[in-house]
């Protein structure tokens, strides 16, 4: 090492330990991965599991939760940047006889949530410490046969600095019901851009209205990177399930869309009988209801005119 | 009126109140008291501890370094002030001596700024990058490079 010019001064010999521990803890988990092939001194520093413990902090704004993992572990799962709505999202009224934290093993955390029946609906979350960059924020949802009234939820992602950036209806298709209770991933249209390191994108999905709707399994909520969205990448992502990522093309969209929910509702093999509260009523049920209520108070009225005749 | 005296001999006559922002200093001068003799810093070069006591004039009024709590990191290394980031574009040799003569005498908030300033050098390089740039040796054994090889492909597969 003597035959070096003098600049070798970040050799193992010559910056303590600390040091490195101190600049290492400024970068991210993509760095120090970077760092573990520099030399040895790097690697050993950039392997520290409380480094990544600091790594971890900075970014997420918490610390690890350590369920007999390490920080190192906890902080590749976070940074896979997916989150499971049954176990780390606020949904309103989550409790029976509304939702249902059901066990699926189809779901990568292994348990779901699941819709029965709500009129308000909302589901929200947080992905936080998110690089820069353009991202596609993914839902993974399962539409079970039952299911009513999912046309009108709004899903939308925002970031705390720009607002709303993406927002959108699911397409109003019958195949959505076609893929009986497999999971399938709804892609926002719009990617949703961070400018700023270590933002946090919070996603929610809201339905106000009065209807009761019916029917939805909620997996998880992802981002992936635009251009990591191919065909390849979506594919390795699930979890033996079989079924990759699907972004309906045009032409699929289209005969969707000609398609109406009635055709699908009679698909043999399944029942479709729609649940219903007692609150809604078509407008013939109320008239007929009425006029029924009114032959039999003009009956009431004649039989005690009748007799007070007499 | 406290006097430095570097590894080379030169000596600076610097406020306490700017001394002390360097623990060491502040706890020595705790220890034994306030003198006239001067207080050898063998490890730091006059070079360095000129930048050193320019860095503690400029910082005299700040509030009392944070501290070491995780809790009061922060969390971003790109809110270096302008000034402290102009005082820090020296020469990579020069900015190593700072960062370890900060280490030395253990004055936290330079050693915070060396750090951030290092690490927005090596962000997003790649180890053979960061290797040129310091002038690091690549010291794996054939083995540790096998296993690390290995490490990577599994990555890519996760």
């Amino acid at each position: 090492m003597s035959s070096s010019p003098p600049s070798l001064i970040l050799s193992p010999r010559v910056l303590p330990d600390d040091v490195l521990f101190g600049i290492f803890s400024y970068c991210n988990g993509d760095d120090l991965r970077e760092f573990s092939q520099v030399s040895r001194a790097f690697r050993a520093v950039s392997q520290d599991d409380y480094l990544w413990k600091v790594i971890y902090w900075r970014r997420f704004g918490s610390y690890p939760s350590r369920r007999g993992k390490s920080c190192r572990e906890e902080y590749d799962q976070k940074d896979k940047m997916i989150v499971s709505i049954a176990d780390e999202c606020t949904i309103a009224h989550n409790h029976l006889p509304y939702w249902r934290r059901a066990n699926d093993p189809r779901s990568v955390f292994g348990a779901v949530a699941l819709l029965h029946a709500v009129s308000w609906l909302h589901v929200l979350g947080a992905l936080r410490g998110v690089h820069t960059g353009k991202y596609n924020v993914i839902w993974r949802l399962a539409v079970m046969p039952r299911a009513q009234h999912l046309f009108n939820v709004k899903f939308s992602a925002e970031t705390r600095e720009r607002g709303c950036i993406s927002a959108s209806e699911l397409p109003y298709s019958a195949s959505l019901v076609e893929f009986g209770s497999d999971y399938f991933d709804f892609v926002l249209p719009q990617p949703i851009e961070i400018t700023d390191p270590f933002e946090d994108v919070i996603f929610q999905c809201k339905a106000a209205t009065g209807e009761w709707k019916t029917g939805i399994t909620f997996c998880s909520v992802r981002l992936a990177l635009v251009e990591a969205t191919t065909a390849s990448r979506a594919r390795t992502w699930g979890n033996g399930s079989g079924l990759s990522s699907i972004r309906f093309t045009k032409e699929q969209r289209k005969t969707m869309d000609n398609r109406q929910m009635k055709n699908v509702r009679s698909k043999p093999g399944a029942s479709y009988r729609p649940w219903r509260p007692w609150t809604t009523f078509q407008w013939y049920e109320v008239v007929s209801i009425g006029t029924i209520c009114i032959i039999i108070a003009a009956v009431l009225v004649q039989l005690f005119f009748a007799k007070t005749r007499k | 009126m406290v006097v430095l005296q570097s590894s080379d001999g030169k000596e600076f006559t610097v406020d306490i109140a700017v001394a002390k922002q360097s623990k060491l200093i502040s706890n020595l001068i705790e220890d034994i008291g306030e003198s006239d003799e001067a207080i050898p810093l063998p490890n730091v070069a006059a070079k360095v501890l000129e930048k050193v006591i320019e860095y503690c004039e400029y910082h005299v009024d700040d509030p009392a370094p944070i501290p070491d709590d995780l809790d009061e990191i922060p969390k971003r290394s790109d809110d270096i002030e302008p000034r402290d980031e102009n005082f820090m574009k020296v020469d990579q040799e020069l900015l190593f001596e700072i960062l370890l003569a900060a280490n030395y005498m253990d004055i936290k908030p330079l050693l915070e700024l060396g750090c951030k300033t290092v690490a927005n050098m090596i962000r997003n390089k790649t180890a053979q990058e960061i290797r040129t740039m310091f002038n690091i040796v690549d010291d794996f054994s054939p083995e540790e490079r096998e296993q690390i090889k290995k490490e990577n492909e599994w990555a890519e597969d996760h």
